[in-house]
């Protein structure tokens, strides 16, 4: 229980639209080692993309606690959440969700210089992370000069750039072909894997959940275990 | 969110890769260039009105109350003769820090030609005063005749002017218009005395030895400047101020009061000594509230330029709500971002204040070719007119912007560079004042309802 990286206990979710309740999360716990790669699935709607927002701090919990790593998250106030965000944290999107008007290399290196990294420093990581993407020839190129392929590369060495501990994906093969999502799907876990992260992945694609270890269901507003590949 | 950071952030919303010409952008170069033109009459109206306050303050102080004045007065058992007041200038003249000192006695009387009848102030100075006093050599211009008594050229008109029986004066341009008198034209000098109680008509023929312009119409048209010895014949003592006028290195330094106090100990009897800001304390202090009265006024159009930022940075952080988004979901602050926003504005403003202040200057150094100019312009479009409705032309009066014979020659200019170090700070601070609100609307941007409006 101690060495757990993700505690989250009594989660419930509830949205208020036009007088109406509507309530997508409820009495969801989970404990999650640090290392592990999960993978949630479920149908369109059950909740899975509003459990990761809530996981990074984009969301709010009507009730319930999520721990993760240090910070209980639940009860952080924004600037405790850009922190949080920023050591702990690394998000893929299904967009990619690149800032236009800067190249590929500035779009992987700024999570770095928010941090505090120098510049040079930053850089020079996120050099090294576009090579490991197999983008070493793609540097100064703008998102829109980018294929969506390349682009969702870009966003897993942007997420991977300030040595994260969490790594919270968001169907990040949802807006791509077949080919690309598989690509895209195997370098993720890969990468994950070699730099030991711990990964929560949302997705439909069903090759994608034979790569975690860990799968999960979102059930009636819970987390229901599927499988494990440990 | 680091400050390079938000530089870095600030860069892309002031110089975008791509979307160069949305709308926002388009807003906030309109801002840039709202700023600039509202700072250029700012800068123009700042350089005019010093220049006006310098001219009139450094000829008021040069050439007329000087930079300290001894006034004499009469008493029962004194009476201050010529010889005394000589002799008291001379006396003063010694006292370290004094670099000219001169006698005058100022009168009133009624000059006459042939062509009319005008009010004057009688000047009775040592003429000798507009070759050898550097205030008076500076500052007026010698528009006919010759200001050069001591040496003239033995054939010249003036010369024989000057060598007539008849005294010289030097009278002011607009006075000389008047009277339509030329150098070496006679004119008279109508003054009063008391002969046992009655007041009796006195008049003096002089010769215009030089008509002379200190460039304001004003002044101009009121002095006759006559030898001292002649003033103390033809004016009453009882009507007329003895002084003596004297001249330090630098009026505006502190060592006027030291020197003020010298001259206080070393007047004597019957004296009274004033600096040139007491003397004319009412006009400095109307130059100074109008001065910065019209600042404020100038200013307020910057103020509602500046509004313009507010806008285009409304504009610019609804237009990137998804970077901000974006950026927040990796770690940057509110305060971050809002710091992005204040340097786009603050950079919007500096662009202005870079376009505005030269142009301004540029403006202001050229402003009689430019009046000029506009005149030009205005008598051909009149002219056309004119024409084009039958006149001939000789009846045609020319158009001028300025009238050189209500107040100025000429439109004087000193770049007032505090004022302007003044309105830059003013303008940059007004500029990240009205990007406050925007900045901090746009650190305030939620990423999830962002995410699921675009």
């Amino acid at each position: 229980m101690m060495n757990n990286l993700i505690e989250i206990r009594g989660l419930e979710k509830t949205y208020v639209t036009s007088g109406e309740q509507l309530t997508i999360l409820k009495n969801l716990d989970l404990s999650l080692p640090g290392g592990v790669k999960v993978v949630i699935t479920g149908e369109s709607g059950c909740g899975k993309s509003t459990f990761l927002n809530i996981l990074s701090g984009i969301d709010s919990v009507t009730a319930g606690s999520v721990k993760a790593g240090p910070y209980i998250v639940s009860d952080l106030d924004e600037d405790s959440l850009a922190s949080y965000r920023s050591s702990f944290l690394g998000l893929i999107f299904q967009f990619h969700y690149l800032l236009k008007d800067f190249t590929a290399l500035e779009n992987v290196y700024m999570p770095a210089i928010m941090a505090g990294a120098s510049k040079k420093q930053a850089e020079e990581k996120a050099r090294e992370l576009l090579n490991e993407v197999g983008l070493a020839n793609r540097f100064n190129h703008l998102p829109s000069q980018l294929s969506g392929g390349e682009r969702q590369r870009v966003a897993v060495a942007r997420s991977l750039i300030n040595d994260p501990q969490l790594v919270l994906a968001d169907e990040p093969t949802g807006n791509l072909d077949p080919a690309n999502a598989a690509m895209i799907g195997e370098l993720l876990f890969s990468i994950v894997d070699r730099y030991k992260k711990t990964l929560i992945l949302v997705t439909h694609d069903v090759r994608l959940s034979a790569l975690g270890d860990l799968h999960f269901t979102v059930k009636n507003g819970t987390l229901v275990e599927t499988g494990k590949n440990l | 969110m680091t400050l390079l950071s938000s530089v870095l952030f600030a860069k892309r919303l002031v110089f975008p890769r791509i979307e160069k010409q949305s709308s926002a952008r388009r807003s906030l170069l309109g801002a840039l260039l709202c700023i600039g033109i509202s700072l250029i009459p700012l800068v123009v109206v700042m350089s005019i009105s010093n220049g006006m306050i310098e001219g009139i303050t450094s000829r008021i102080i040069g050439l007329s109350s000087s930079h300290l004045q001894v006034n004499t007065y009469n008493s029962d058992k004194y009476k201050w003769t010529e010889k005394d007041l000589i002799s008291l200038a001379e006396k003063l003249k010694a006292i370290d820090g004094i670099t000219c000192s001169y006698p005058e006695l100022n009168g009133t009387g009624l000059a006459s030609s042939a062509k009319g009848r005008t009010g004057a102030s009688i000047r009775a100075v040592p003429l000798e005063l507009f070759t050898q006093n550097k205030s008076f050599a500076s500052l007026f211009t010698v528009v006919e005749g010759n200001v050069a008594l001591q040496e003239p050229s033995a054939n010249s008109p003036e010369a024989t002017a000057v060598s007539n029986a008849v005294p010289v004066a030097f009278i002011g341009q607009k006075i000389a218009s008047e009277l339509d008198l030329k150098a070496g034209s006679k004119f008279r000098l109508i003054t009063t005395r008391s002969v046992n109680g009655k007041i009796v008509p006195r008049l003096t023929t002089f010769t215009v030895g030089a008509i002379v312009s200190c460039g304001y119409q004003e002044l101009d048209a009121l002095w006759v400047f006559i030898p001292l010895e002649k003033g103390f014949s033809i004016l009453a003592p009882e009507g007329s101020s003895a002084s003596v006028k004297l001249e330090v290195e630098n009026p505006f330094s502190q060592d006027l009061e030291r020197i003020y106090y010298a001259v206080q100990r070393k007047a004597g009897k019957n004296t009274r000594v004033y600096r040139w800001d007491e003397l004319n304390v009412s006009e400095y202090e109307n130059f100074s509230s109008t001065k910065v009265l019209l600042m404020f006024i100038m200013f307020l159009i910057v103020l509602v330029a500046s509004v313009n930022i507010f806008s285009a940075l409304i504009m610019l952080s609804m237009e990137r709500r998804r970077e901000i988004a974006i950026l927040k979901c990796f770690g940057a602050t509110k305060a971050g971002i809002s710091f992005s926003f204040l340097i786009t504005g603050f950079l919007t403003g500096l662009g202005g204040l870079l376009l505005g202040l030269p142009a301004g200057l540029m403006f202001s150094v050229n402003i009689n070719k430019v009046v000029l100019f506009i005149e030009k312009i205005l008598n051909f479009v009149a002219e056309f007119v004119y024409l084009f409705k039958g006149n001939n032309l000789p009846g045609y009066s020319e158009i001028h912007l300025l009238d050189p014979a209500y107040y100025l020659q000429n439109i004087p200019v000193a770049i007032p560079f505090f004022e302007l170090a003044v309105i830059s700070a003013g303008t940059l601070l007004l500029t990240l004042a009205a990007s406050l609100i925007p900045a901090i609307k746009a650190g305030k941007e939620k990423p999830l309802e962002t995410f699921r409006k675009i």
